[in-house]
């Protein structure tokens, strides 16, 4: 029963391609004429035949030979498939095997779709369906995109604590700060009046340079891999992709910088403090944990927008320049 | 092999790349260097064709147009008819993606991919799945006769090696055109005529039109047709039949 259904599905998927290959051969008049305000996916495989038989305008037209050399293609493909299915043993592919006893090679594995996606030129035929259709078409899904990051980061880890650094420092501070103000409350030692203002606007200060730190080092790491920003592009990437995978990564590294600045600051003030004043833990411990989430939140979302600019900035260069670029 | 390459019969006769008085300016300072000054060539799908010409000529320039990674400054490409200017960044991105495979004299691997991986990210973007992905990636690093190193970054192959990687990654969604800016440029004697033989394959037997920008010599006895470019001009196009003594001539 699935044998069958298989078939049929395989025999349609012929059909369309035999449609597409009699129409490849056909400048735009001809199709236009052709077609006459007719959609192609309406007309069957035999109408489209009959009406290129019909077609005696179209000299330069060799159907008779573009239906041969389909055929061939086709039996050529679908002998290849059915190879590859048979091969799919646990010893898994071997393509020179599957090329030798087909006689057929690499013109078969070239059409062979894997994808049952038709993938057919943007073409003449292009109307708003097939526009629509070719936005689903270029993707780069999220999951994939933290994936490409995250080995990113990791596999350039030197490079990435120095990035990190401004951050992880401005968050340590943050957190430093917080830490003293909440041992000393704790302790019941009276704080100056306007010293929690000038607190404030001394970590706003430290973030700020932090930023400024990070954006410049984002930058540099921008500019080194512009060829392989072009590289993307070539292979199809998007402008927004490329944003994407560069707030992913600075994402990951904010959040690294949050985690480990943060808990520095924590545990390194909360030490310095009960050396000098006499508090409870259990007092504190929930306060601390306000401090390392905020820590952590503030050093991703901080390090997120410091990237926009760099990262917007290079995926919007043509990919040629970027592939010309040497750095 | 002369005779196996010679005249080819062209499924139909059908354009696949044109340009139409193709000019590229570039500005540089107060200077305005004029890297091409109206090309217009006419590739029928299926053919091997070579780009070649002095250093400073324009090749790589048209490769650029052609691909569509740079827009022309007068002129037109098309693209199975297509006029490229006319296609949004989507459009664009889909025939970078699924149409044009694209081959480079510096190999351009993503360095901190592996070879698989480097072969499996246009399919990323095409929206296949990872077992598709998989498969697919091994067929094609088998195809080139790398099956054995998926798993090495591009940094632990030779040069050879790289460019098998590279071409294996510029078939990953089936592309109508190759386009190779001196993919031998930076190989020795030996490795370069396997690419070359590599991509000569690819064209007779898959069908698939090959456009190589290239200084080698080695490189004329597989096309179709040369397309000699000088000072951003067409200088002159030759088919296989016109070169035959003409390349021995060369040669020595
Ligand atoms: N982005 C650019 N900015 C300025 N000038 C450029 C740019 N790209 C190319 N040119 C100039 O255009 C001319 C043609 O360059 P192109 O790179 O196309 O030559 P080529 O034929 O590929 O040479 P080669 O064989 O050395 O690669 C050269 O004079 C070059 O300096
Ligand atoms: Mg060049």
């Amino acid at each position: 029963m699935a044998d069958e259904s298989k078939h049929d599905e395989q025999a349609a998927a012929q059909t369309e391609q035999a449609k597409e290959a009699l129409l490849i051969g056909l400048t735009a008049e001809q199709r236009a004429a052709l077609l006459q305000g007719d959609r192609v996916d309406a007309l069957s495989e035999a109408e489209i035949r009959a009406r290129l038989a019909g077609n005696d305008s179209g000299d330069t037209l060799e159907h008779e030979d573009l239906v041969a050399g389909m055929a061939h293609e086709l039996t050529a493909q679908s002998q290849v498939i059915d190879l590859l299915s048979e091969q799919r043993e646990p010893e898994g592919l071997n393509i020179a095997k599957v090329l030798d006893s087909a006689t057929i090679d690499l013109r078969a594995l070239m059409s062979m779709r894997i994808s049952d996606r038709t993938v057919d030129c943007i073409g003449p035929l292009a109307d708003e369906a097939r526009r629509s259709r070719i936005r689903d078409e270029i993707s780069l899904p999220t999951s994939k995109a933290i994936e490409m990051s995250v080995k990113s980061v990791r596999v350039r880890l030197g490079r990435v604590v120095i990035t990190a650094s401004s951050i992880f420092l401005g968050i340590a501070f943050f957190a430093s700060v917080r830490t003293t103000a909440l041992c000393l409350r704790a302790a019941g030692e009276a704080t100056e009046a306007g010293e929690g203002a000038r607190l404030t606007w001394l970590i706003i200060m430290a973030l700020l340079v932090s930023v400024v730190g990070i954006c410049n080092a984002m930058l540099m790491a921008v500019t080194e891999r512009f060829r392989e920003i072009g590289t993307m592009k070539c292979l199809g990437a998007l402008d927004h992709f490329i944003v994407k995978l560069f707030l992913i990564e600075s994402g990951v590294l904010g959040l690294l910088a949050g985690v480990t600045g943060s808990l520095s600051g924590v545990v390194v003030m909360y030490l310095v403090n009960s050396l000098r004043y006499t508090f409870h833990l259990t007092d504190v411990i929930a306060g601390f944990g306000g401090i390392l989430v905020q820590g952590i939140l503030l050093g991703s979302i901080l390090s997120v927008l410091a990237a926009i600019l760099p990262a917007s900035q290079a995926a919007k260069m043509p990919a040629a320049a970027a592939l010309r670029s040497t750095v | 092999m002369a005779d196996s390459n010679g005249a080819k019969e062209h499924l139909n006769e059908e354009y696949i790349v044109r340009t139409k008085d193709l000019t590229k300016h570039f500005q540089m300072g107060d200077e305005v260097v004029q890297a091409l000054k109206g090309v217009s060539v006419d590739v029928f799908r299926g053919e091997y064709i070579s780009l070649m010409g002095p250093s400073g000529s324009g090749k790589s320039t048209l490769f650029n147009m052609i691909g569509g990674l740079d827009k022309p400054t007068e002129g037109t490409v098309f693209i199975d008819e297509v006029d490229m200017a006319q296609l949004d960044a989507y459009e664009l991105a889909w025939l970078r993606c699924r149409k044009i495979g694209y081959i480079f004299q510096t190999f351009n691997l993503i360095p901190v991919m592996t070879a698989l991986e480097n072969v499996t990210l246009p399919m990323v973007f095409a929206g296949m799945t990872s077992d598709e992905q998989m498969e697919r990636g091994r067929l094609l690093m088998d195809t080139v006769g790398l099956g054995h190193r998926l798993n090495n970054k591009p940094g632990e192959l030779s040069g050879g090696q790289q460019q098998r990687v590279a071409i294996a990654r510029s078939l990953a969604n089936s592309p109508s055109i190759i386009l190779a800016d001196e993919p031998t440029g930076n190989l020795d004697l030996k490795t370069g005529k396997e690419i070359i033989e590599l991509l000569r394959r690819l064209n007779q037997e898959s069908g698939v039109t090959v456009i190589s920008a290239t200084h080698d010599l080695k490189m004329v006895d597989v096309s179709d047709r040369i397309i000699w470019i000088r000072d951003g001009l067409i200088d002159r196009v030759q088919t296989r039949s016109e070169l035959g003594d003409q390349i021995t001539e060369m040669e020595h």
